[in-house]
Formats: C-alpha cells, structure tokens, sequence
C-alpha cells in the first residue's frame, strides 16, 4: 500500500474505534433522554476512555501502523491525544457535578457505591498520569522508573473506568453494547500482554554482543553491536533502535538511538549516543563482550523513503546527524553519485563529532559539508551562528526545489530550518524532520 | 509542516469529531436541547417531617440512582411513587427489605440494607408520599 493510502486507512481505523462507542450510543434503542447535559456529559465520558484506550495501541509499536507516520509522530500524538482524552473525561465529571451535583451522589466512598469510586479514582489517575509525564523533564523523573510506573497507572485507571462504566450501566443496557466494551477490555489485555510479554520475549531471543565502545568528539560513544546467533537486522538508513542495557528486555528499560552504520554493510551495527541524561552518561561504562538488546528498526526518516530524489540535502544539529550519518555511510557504499550538501550546526569545532570522517565522506561522494558554528575559532570555511536562512541559500544549489531535505536535530532548529526552506520556495512534502528528544 | 504540528492537527480533529457525536447523542435523546429542563428547585415543604425527608434524600446521594421533576438519575424515577406504593411498601423499597427485596439485584440490594439503620428513615418514607402523580 501507498505510504499515504496507508497514512489514510489508519487514520479512519483511529477515528473510528475512537467514535465507535458513541455511535453505539447512537444506534438505538438510547435511553429515555436524561436531560441534555447529563447525556453530553456521558458521551463524553464514553469517548474519553475510547481514546484512553488507543493510547495503549498507540505505544505497542505495531510497524505497520506506524510506519506510514513515523514512530516519532506517533508518540507526539500520544501526549497530545492524552490531553483530548482528560479534558473529555475532565469535562464528564465537572458537566455532572454543574448539571446537578446530587446526581453524583455521595463522594465519600464509604457510602458510595464501589463504581462510582472507581470512576472518582480512575479520573485522579489519569490526571496524575498526564501530569507526571507533561512534567517529568522539570521533575527530574527518573525515566525507567517513570516508564514502569506511567503504564501500571494507565492499566489501573482503564480497569477502574471500566468497572465505572459496566457498573453505572444504564447506557449498556442492551448486550452488543457491553460485548463492544468488554471486546475493547479485552483488546486492551491483549495489547498490553504484547508490549510487555510477547515483545520482551522475541527481543530475549536475538540478542546483541558489544564489540567495541569507541569515544568520538563532543562527549559522543559509539557502540559496535554484532548479533548472537542469528543473521542480525534489515533496517533503512536513518532508522532507529531501542536499546535495552544491563538490564532484561521484560524490565522494559528501552532507549530510542538512531542507527549511525551503514545500511548496506554487514550485520554489524553501530550506534552514536551523546552524554546527555542519566542512561547515556553511563553508556561509556559498557564493556565489548557485554549483552544488548534491540528492538527494531522503526522510523520513516530515510532517504529509502523517496529513492527517485536527484539529489538530498541534510541538515543536522549537534547528535542529530546520527541518521544522516547512517544515510551518507549508506550512499557511500553504494557509491551513489548524485549531489548531496550537509548542513552541519554545533557550538564549537572542538566538539564536531564525525568531522574527520565527514571530510573522508566527502571524498567517496558528490558530499558538500557546510560547517555553522556557534562559538570559537573555526576554519575559514565553516559560517558562524546557527543554520539561518541566509546560510541555506548561500550553499544550496540553484536548482533547489526538486531536492529532498532531511532535518534532525533539537526541536528550535528544526522548527526555524523548516521555515527557513519554506521561504527559499522548497516545498513542505519535501521536507522530512525527525523529532529528536519525544520521550 | 513540523511533525509535531501535524499530531496536533489530528488531535485537534478527534477533539471536534468527538464533541459533535457527544452533542448529536445528547440532542437525538434529547430533542428541546440543552436547557429544556426545568431546573428550578421546588420550594422547601412546609411540613418539617417531610423537609428532613428530603434533606435526607439529599444527604444519601439517592439522586445518583433516582430522580424526582427531571433532576438526578433519570434510570429510576421516583415521580408519583407516593400514589403507587403506601408508606410500608416505601420503607420495604428503601432498604431493601421483602417484598421489593425479590425485584432488585443482589448487590443492589446490598447497598439498601444499610438504610435500616437510618434515624431519618421514618422522614425519608413521609417525603416519598408526598411525590403522587397530578
């Protein structure tokens, strides 16, 4: 199927099971009108946890369902959807209690029945399951112990909603409308025996050896991984892996890196991780001979996504030229002769990480590299400040708009470059960004 | 277009798809739209036996099973129930004691029996009778 047939149909298929319990609402017989906002108030409810209930597809990183869209959108999705869904279950609650609050009967839960305090602390645990991951950077959660406790609360809540629902009843009356609910309990299941058993396992039984932990400029470690005992993994270049460290695939201790080897090489793979938070400090400490784990690859950032291009340009800001790394090692072994330009932003020309191997590169391929540097001496041929506008017209080729642009790096620079291009007349479908730091 | 600004959008989109099925639910079983029901609180009784009853009502959250003039729950309302059941019938419904006993579910029946042991009961049943059918 077309990436964009296939971007449509799953899109229908996610609005659907997200509206579909409205429209069993719908479909009669509905109940004898309980007033206007008590019934809105209800809907509401009914579709909040409906979207509640994708999130957790939404994680389970089906390839075929993420891939017309690119894993990283997904998970933007994700957060921004968890919004839609608190404010409709949000909305559930406070359009209750201004309606009529007696209706809600008493909160204290010994007198309250057991679902209407089940829905009171499903509702608590999704607000505090939306807060803690909006808030976790300027929390400083730590991220393994956030990932195990955001998906134990989320099974929580949903059990508890749906106790909320199949206990309030009165909008289930008619047998097809509980199947269609136990049908999403019971996917819910499923999928959460997928990402945290069925997956776990299949990654347990191919796994990785370090071979080589090998330090690069700017505080960046590649690690050279080789497979045990099986034939290793396909993947396109500028695809990433989770890597799961000193730890077992069932701990569900992942970690998103771009894949930075060569796609067309051996099965031997290697990974650039920058010193950044709590895991990839500790990612120098990993010695050769140590076990790894990897799931994947994902991700829709690839110059084998658009193979009739005439030529690509890539724009990369500090780690981000990870996958461009991988797509320029890619072409290079393919010895692929079209024109390339490299627009390469750090602070100081010290800390360019690949800056050697950018110039041997550039030997291999049609590759221009432009050097923007933010602090420092530098040679003479690098610009300074960040990747303006001016800078992109000064170096791209006159014949720019059939070009495909690949933009990584943090979410400032992306969004400043893609304007930037916007404004130079390249076109928006021909500009693909990866965000870089969406968990 | 950002990717990021691209999630947005379809979340944005989910938002509007699903407050319009909400509303088009809400208006096909309702069909005056919102504010048609009277909200008006009828005025307190006169009779201090029957204002304690439906202080009571009140206080025990009946409203999120029944409703009385379109307020609370409208699965089960109690409107006119003062003309169809005399005042032990009442009492017997309220804390699920025999006969009402055999027509209500078990844990529902459960939850009555606390009831029993209600000081206001007695008020509870005087303002129910006071619900009869115009």
């Amino acid at each position: 199927m077309a990436p964009a047939l296939a971007a449509a149909f799953w899109i229908a298929a996610y609005l659907a099971a997200v509206s579909a319990p409205l429209f069993v609402l719908l479909a009669g017989p509905t109940p004898p009108g309980g007033g206007f906002w008590r019934d809105f108030a209800m809907a509401l409810g009914f579709a909040g946890l409906a979207m509640m209930g994708v999130q957790f597809f939404l994680t389970a990183r089906f390839k075929r369902a993420t891939a017309p869209f690119g894993i990283d959108l997904i998970y933007y999705f994700h957060r921004y959807l968890a919004l839609v869904a608190l404010a409709a279950l949000a909305a559930h609650y406070v359009i209750l209690r201004l309606d009529d609050p007696a209706q809600l009967g008493s909160a204290d839960p010994r007198l309250a029945p057991g679902y209407m305090s089940a829905g009171r602390v499903a509702l608590l645990l999704f607000v505090l399951l939306v807060v803690a991951s909006l808030a976790r950077r300027s929390l400083r959660f730590d991220y393994d112990w956030w990932r195990i406790t955001h998906a134990f609360f989320a099974i929580a809540a949903v059990v508890l909603a749906l106790w909320h629902i199949v206990g309030s009843g009165r909008y289930l009356s008619a047998p097809w409308k509980q199947a269609l609910w136990l049908t999403y309990g019971a996917l819910w299941i499923a999928l959460v025996a997928q990402v945290r058993l069925l997956r776990p396992w299949r990654i347990a039984r191919r796994p990785w050896r370090i071979a080589e932990v090998r330090p690069e400029r700017g505080r960046v470690w590649t690690l050279a991984l080789e497979p045990l005992g099986h034939e290793g993994l396909r993947f396109q270049p500028g695809q990433f892996v989770w890597l799961t460290a000193r730890a077992s695939p069932y701990a569900l201790r992942e970690h998103p890196f771009s894949l930075a080897s060569s796609a067309a090489g051996n099965a031997r793979l290697e990974v650039s991780i920058k010193e950044l938070g709590d895991f990839t400090r500790s990612v120098k400490d990993l010695r050769p001979g140590e076990k790894v784990y990897l799931d994947g690859p994902y991700g829709a950032f690839s110059i084998d996504r658009h193979p009739a291009a005439p030529g690509y340009v890539f724009i990369a800001g500090g780690i981000g030229v990870a996958p461009i790394l991988s797509m320029l090692r890619t072409a290079a072994e393919r010895q692929d002769r079209r024109p390339l330009v490299l627009f390469y932003g750090n602070r100081v020309w010290e800390r360019v990480a690949f800056r050697e191997e950018l110039e041997r590169l550039g030997g291999r391929l049609a590759l221009k590299t432009v050097h923007v540097l933010r602090e420092g001496p530098a040679p003479a041929s690098c610009e300074s400040g960040f990747v303006t506008r001016e800078v992109l017209d000064r170096h791209l080729p006159a014949e720019r708009r059939p070009l495909e642009y690949f933009v990584c790096g943090p979410t400032p620079m992306t969004r400043a470059v893609e304007a930037s291009l916007a404004t130079l007349g390249v076109p928006s479908a021909r500009v693909h960004s990866e965000i870089f730091n969406w968990v | 277009m950002l990717r990021q600004t691209k999630a947005k959008l379809l979340s944005a989109l989910t938002a509007a798809l699903v407050v319009a099925l909400a509303a088009l639910f809400s208006l096909l079983s309702n069909p005056d739209g919102p504010g048609a029901r009277d909200q008006a609180k009828p005025p307190a009784p006169a009779d201090p036996r029957v204002a304690a009853g439906r202080r009571a009502y009140e206080r025990l959250g009946c409203a999120l099973c029944h409703s009385i003039a379109g307020a609370g729950n409208p699965g089960s309302p109690l409107d006119g129930v003062g003309s169809r059941h005399d005042a032990a019938a009442l009492r017997a419904w309220i804390i699920g004691a025999e006969p009402a006993r055999a027509s209500l579910p078990e844990s529902i029946a459960r939850r009555k029996a606390r009831y029993a042991s209600e000081p206001d009961l007695d008020a509870l049943v005087a303002y129910l009778q006071t619900l009869r059918t115009p």
